[in-house]
């Protein structure tokens, strides 16, 4: 572990760390026997499949929870165009209480996964007659002892991998409803929707008091950490329900790649403050910049989510500055990491950086093309990428003493 | 009349909890920032410590002119000026700072129960086990809350955790006997030993100080000293030489840590209204050479690995 966290404090290797605590009990939970879930492996960045017995789906579709909490505060409506998108349902000014307001995210969400369930086995079907297999077939165990392609459910694992977005900012948006509008009544149901339709026009004071002073996931705080674990609980039951059309199941993948950029462009504001079309947070990372109270509570908020129940996998990626790496803070941080991993967290990636280092390379890229950092489940060189993932890389907290 | 140890307490004046703490003794640390100190050490990097009772800070660079404060204040003490603040009327209530919805206007300072102090503390428990950490008591000066600081250690104590404090020492000699029970690290600072220069430094006498630091290195307790380095005050060759001899006549010796001046915490004296001297200061370059001359002494100095 000492070894791994050097190299992490070098940057450029950039490891991930994957906890076989959660992991391994995630897999038995979709019936993988004991032995076969030990042999897990990470796919691209940290899809977990069962390497030569599996179809191996990295993701087969995202679902945009963030998304639906916008169209469960707004009738089943977008916020910006107003068209339906979800089914029809009360809008928060008719919702009357937070149990309500989680009952309609439960139908929005459920609609989505029904749908996203659809398009996936569609897409599986379609495989059957398009896109056969035969080389990856001979390799994938049970596909020649069942004389069945791989795509037509020939493998011993045929599961499909459902990737959840936006579960950070639907959980924050959740506690900010809450404190704010349920619990002290300090603004009315009808004026945050308006505050909402608005994108917080003429409501600057309403959006700063949700976003710095509502609580925010992150923090080990319990009312926000509380509502991420219930959706992601929630997300994670609610796909086991479905089956692919070779009788496989569905993992709950608590990721989103370098989604949240575009998914956060077609997300309206949010109650917790974030104004419509700014980006989500990464996968289960904290929204960025929102975790200020040091890396023990990250963890901490982190190991509230059912971790055990994402087969697919889930991920997390911390920016430390590099000032905490030196010295005893280097044992400081091995320890972290093992109190993490006892914890039950899924998987850990961090980037050693700080908000100047990257600030200098976006302006003078040429002096700092070396910088490399961990962008999603992959690392690239940050003077590569474009401004808009080069500035939310910037946004999330950068921990330090 | 007799000194005795301190009465217990089941509240205090916190003015921040740090958790994830490093350099506040071994392992993963949560620290306790009490509030209330007796010196006024010209280097402060916590201003907000000193006084003793909750205060109003104003951050104008957060501020968005809302003017939700002008409205919340029942003391008239806020105002459309530069400085928001009237400092000769502010009574520190907080109202306008629990209406503020850009955290421009922050109370300093709450207080808290023994209980709610630990419970924050417990959180990073699994983090204490695996890197033999636990709970440090900063400030301020812990002292100045003997009786919260003794039921906080002792609370910390049945616990398990390991304990720590950072003092200056300068508290009755009862108040720090009576924590020693329930200590594992004293973290003690030396700001100056010469008397006239502490005085003037730090505004207080540094006599108590002295005494109690010989008497409790007496005691066996495990101590580590820790030394302020701050140019162009402390840090001459009369200066370390003087550190140097204290250190080596104390019973033990034990071991010396030097903290080299930073200004990050300049920015808090304007939000508290207050005057920083020190601006234009730097951290220090020679802290090598010092810690080299002081070896060259004999000192045992513990350097951060």
């Amino acid at each position: 572990m000492e070894r791994c966290v050097d190299l992490v404090a070098r940057g450029g290797g950039i490891p991930f760390f994957f906890n076989d605590e959660a992991l391994v009990p995630a897999l038995v939970d979709k019936g993988v026997p004991l032995e076969e879930a030990r042999g897990y492996a990470a796919i691209g960045c940290i899809e977990i499949t069962l390497p030569g017995s599996a179809n191996p789906h990295a993701v087969s579709h995202w679902i945009n929870v963030a998304k639906c909490l916008e169209l469960a505060l707004n009738g089943g409506c977008d916020l910006r165009s107003g068209e339906r998108i979800g089914p029809e349902g009360p809008c928060l000014d008719a919702l009357g209480d937070l149990e309500a307001v989680q009952a309609a995210l439960r139908v929005q969400l459920e609609h989505a996964a029904r749908w996203a369930v659809y398009g996936s086995n569609a897409a599986e079907h379609a495989h059957r007659f398009q896109m056969r297999l035969p080389y990856l077939s001979l390799l994938t165990d049970d596909c020649v002892r069942r004389g069945a392609d791989i795509v037509e459910g020939g493998a011993r694992y045929c599961y499909h991998s459902s990737a959840a977005m936006g579960i950070p900012n639907a959980a924050d948006s959740l506690a900010a409803l809450e404190e704010a509008v349920f619990r002290e009544g300090r603004v009315q149901p009808a004026e945050m929707l308006e505050a909402l339709r608005t994108n917080y026009q003429g409501r600057g004071d309403l959006r700063l008091w949700l976003l710095r002073r509502a609580p925010k996931y992150g923090n080990d705080e319990p009312l926000p950490d509380r509502h991420a674990a219930d959706l992601t609980r929630l997300y994670c039951e609610m796909l086991a329900g479905y089956r692919t059309p070779s009788g496989g199941r569905y993992h709950a993948h608590l990721f989103t790649f370098t989604l949240m950029l575009p998914y956060g462009g077609m997300t309206g504001a949010t109650p917790d403050g974030r104004l419509a079309g700014e980006p989500l947070a990464y996968s289960v990372s904290p929204v960025q910049g929102r975790d200020v109270s040091g890396l023990s509570a990250v963890v901490r908020s982190l190991a509230a989510l059912p971790h055990h129940l994402a087969a697919a996998s889930s991920s997390a990626i911390l920016d430390v500055d590099p000032a905490l790496l030196e010295g005893r803070g280097r044992d400081g941080f091995v320890d972290l990491l093992v109190t993490a991993i006892d914890l039950g967290v899924g998987q850990l990636q961090f980037n050693v950086v700080s908000a100047d280092m990257l600030r200098a390379a976006q302006e003078d890229p040429e002096r700092h093309r070396s910088l490399c950092v961990r962008v999603s489940g992959f690392s690239q060189q940050f003077c590569l990428l474009d401004r808009t993932m080069q500035d939310h890389i910037i946004a999330r907290t950068k921990h330090r003493q | 009349m007799a000194q005795t140890a301190p009465p217990t307490v089941t509240s205090g004046l916190v003015f921040d909890i740090q958790r994830f703490s490093l350099h506040d003794g071994p392992g993963i640390r949560t620290t306790v920032f009490l509030k209330g100190c007796p010196l006024r050490c010209a280097w402060c990097h916590n201003p907000e410590s000193g006084a003793a009772m909750p205060q109003l800070a104003y951050y104008a660079a957060r501020c968005i002119h809302c003017g939700s404060c002008l409205n919340a204040c029942p003391n008239g003490a806020i105002t459309t000026d530069e400085a928001r603040v009237l400092r000769v009327r502010c009574q520190s209530c907080g109202c306008c700072a629990r209406v503020c919805p850009s955290e421009a206007l922050e109370t300093v300072g709450k207080r808290q129960t023994v209980e709610e102090v630990l419970a924050v503390v417990l959180r990073d428990e699994p983090f204490y086990r695996t890197s033999g950490g636990g709970m440090t008591l900063s400030g301020g000066e812990p002292l100045f809350q003997p009786g919260f600081s003794l039921a906080l250690l002792r609370a910390a104590r049945e616990h398990g955790l390991h304990t720590a404090i950072e003092t200056c020492a300068l508290a009755p000699w009862p108040e720090i006997e009576a924590l020693l029970p329930f200590t594992n690290l004293l973290m003690v600072d030396i700001k100056v030993v010469s008397a006239a220069k502490h005085r003037r430094l730090c505004r207080a006498d540094n006599a108590l100080i002295l005494r109690n630091v010989r008497r409790l290195c007496e005691t066996g307790a495990a101590i580590l000293l820790r030394a302020p380095i701050v140019p162009g005050l402390n840090d001459t060759a009369q200066d370390i030489r003087k550190l140097g001899d204290l250190v080596l006549s104390l019973t033990g010796p034990p071991p010396l840590e030097l903290m080299p001046y930073h200004g990050i915490g300049s920015g808090k004296y304007a939000a508290l209204g207050m005057d920083y001297p020190l601006r234009a200061l730097r951290s220090p370059e020679n802290l090598g050479t010092i810690c080299e001359r002081l070896e060259g002494m004999g000192v045992r100095v513990v350097r951060d690995a």
